[in-house]
């Protein structure tokens, strides 16, 4: 299958699969992080969504695990489509730090404006 | 282009036990292979060997005069249908086929009486039945040439097994499947080449009592 449209579609089928597990124990990791950001004295709102954004997707290690112990066969979903379980992490992680990223370049404009 | 899934040379051992051994087998478009074994003969390890998804052993893999050095379901041109379920529990029937299905199709394919009242339902919410029978289904109508089912009867109604062996008579026109089971009966009905895994050899089957020498059915 190498329609990169189709393919697509079911690199975001597998990041979605993931949320349910990566975004609560992402979150909470990052909030036992905030400290960190905090420090910072020039720390603002942005430094804060910042921080979140870069570490929720940590999250992801955890999904994995998940996936590996309890939901290993629905990697076939993937497979018989001709992608591979390498394709779906980087594609799984490149989406999930996309957010961060775009939040980075936003934040540059902002901060160069006001 | 020469047609044909050309499995050659399949050798594997676990603990030093041979489960394959220099296994064999052809398949063209409009053949359905039924391949018998006791459990544990190495039959769904064929499959996966093929399909690229179990490691170790060796193997030639040439599919439509491609020989396949990577995993062969990287190519697109191989589906394999493990005996565990593979569809993720939170998608819908309707987005799935969505996924695997041409478009032109898609309708057709819900239209399905096993499918139809739970076309609009999550994967998660359906019987072992219902799901088996779509992921057969799934793999019968996407668009890959060579077809790879383990065991697919298992967990079907009989008129539900009915239904997918007239599914695989009609997608055998353009497509090689081969299939494992235990029930020869019902297998000899739609094949046209049945063999079975004995240890570690392929032997043809030509007729039922062929299998009792092998202790396979009861003398």
């Amino acid at each position: 299958m190498k329609d990169i449209k189709s393919r697509f579609r079911f690199w975001i089928c597998f990041w979605k699969s993931n949320l349910g597990v990566a975004v609560p124990v992402g979150f909470g990791l990052s909030f036992l992080l905030l400290p960190l950001t905090l420090e910072n004295p020039d720390a603002d709102i942005f430094s804060i969504i910042s921080h979140f954004l870069y570490y929720t997707p940590v999250g992801l290690l955890f999904s994995a695990l998940y996936k590996e112990i309890s939901q290993k066969g629905d990697y076939y979903f993937y497979y018989n489509k001709g992608i591979s379980r390498i394709e779906l992490w980087i594609s799984t992680l490149l989406l999930s730090y996309s957010f961060w990223f775009i939040f980075e370049i936003v934040q540059q404009i902002w901060k160069s404006y006001y | 282009m020469e047609e044909l899934l050309l499995i050659d040379s399949v050798m594997i051992s676990f603990n030093e036990r041979d489960v394959l051994t220099d296994v064999t087998i052809n398949c063209r478009p409009v053949d359905i292979i039924g391949l018998f074994g006791h459990n544990g003969t190495g039959k769904s390890t064929l499959l996966k060997m093929v399909f690229g998804t179990q490691w170790g052993g060796r193997k030639f893999i040439r599919i439509n005069e491609k020989v396949i050095k990577s995993p062969a379901y990287l190519s697109g041109l191989l589906s394999y249908l493990p005996q565990e379920p593979f569809l993720p529990a939170h998608l819908t029937v309707r987005k799935i086929t969505e996924l695997y299905i041409p478009k032109e199709e898609i309708n057709n394919f819900l239209g399905d009486k096993h499918l139809f009242k739970a076309r609009d339902s999550k994967i998660g919410h359906l019987s072992g039945g219902e799901q088996r029978y779509l992921e057969i289904k799934l793999l019968l109508y996407s668009n890959t040439p060579y077809i790879l089912l383990d065991e697919p009867f298992a967990s079907l109604s009989p008129v539900a097994a009915e239904s997918i062996r007239e599914h695989i008579h009609i997608c055998s026109a353009g497509k090689g499947i081969i299939l494992t089971d235990h029930n020869f009966r019902e297998v000899h009905k739609i094949a046209n080449r049945i063999y079975l895994l004995h240890d570690g050899y392929l032997r043809e089957i030509k007729q039922e009592s062929d299998l009792i020498p092998y202790g396979y059915y009861p003398d």
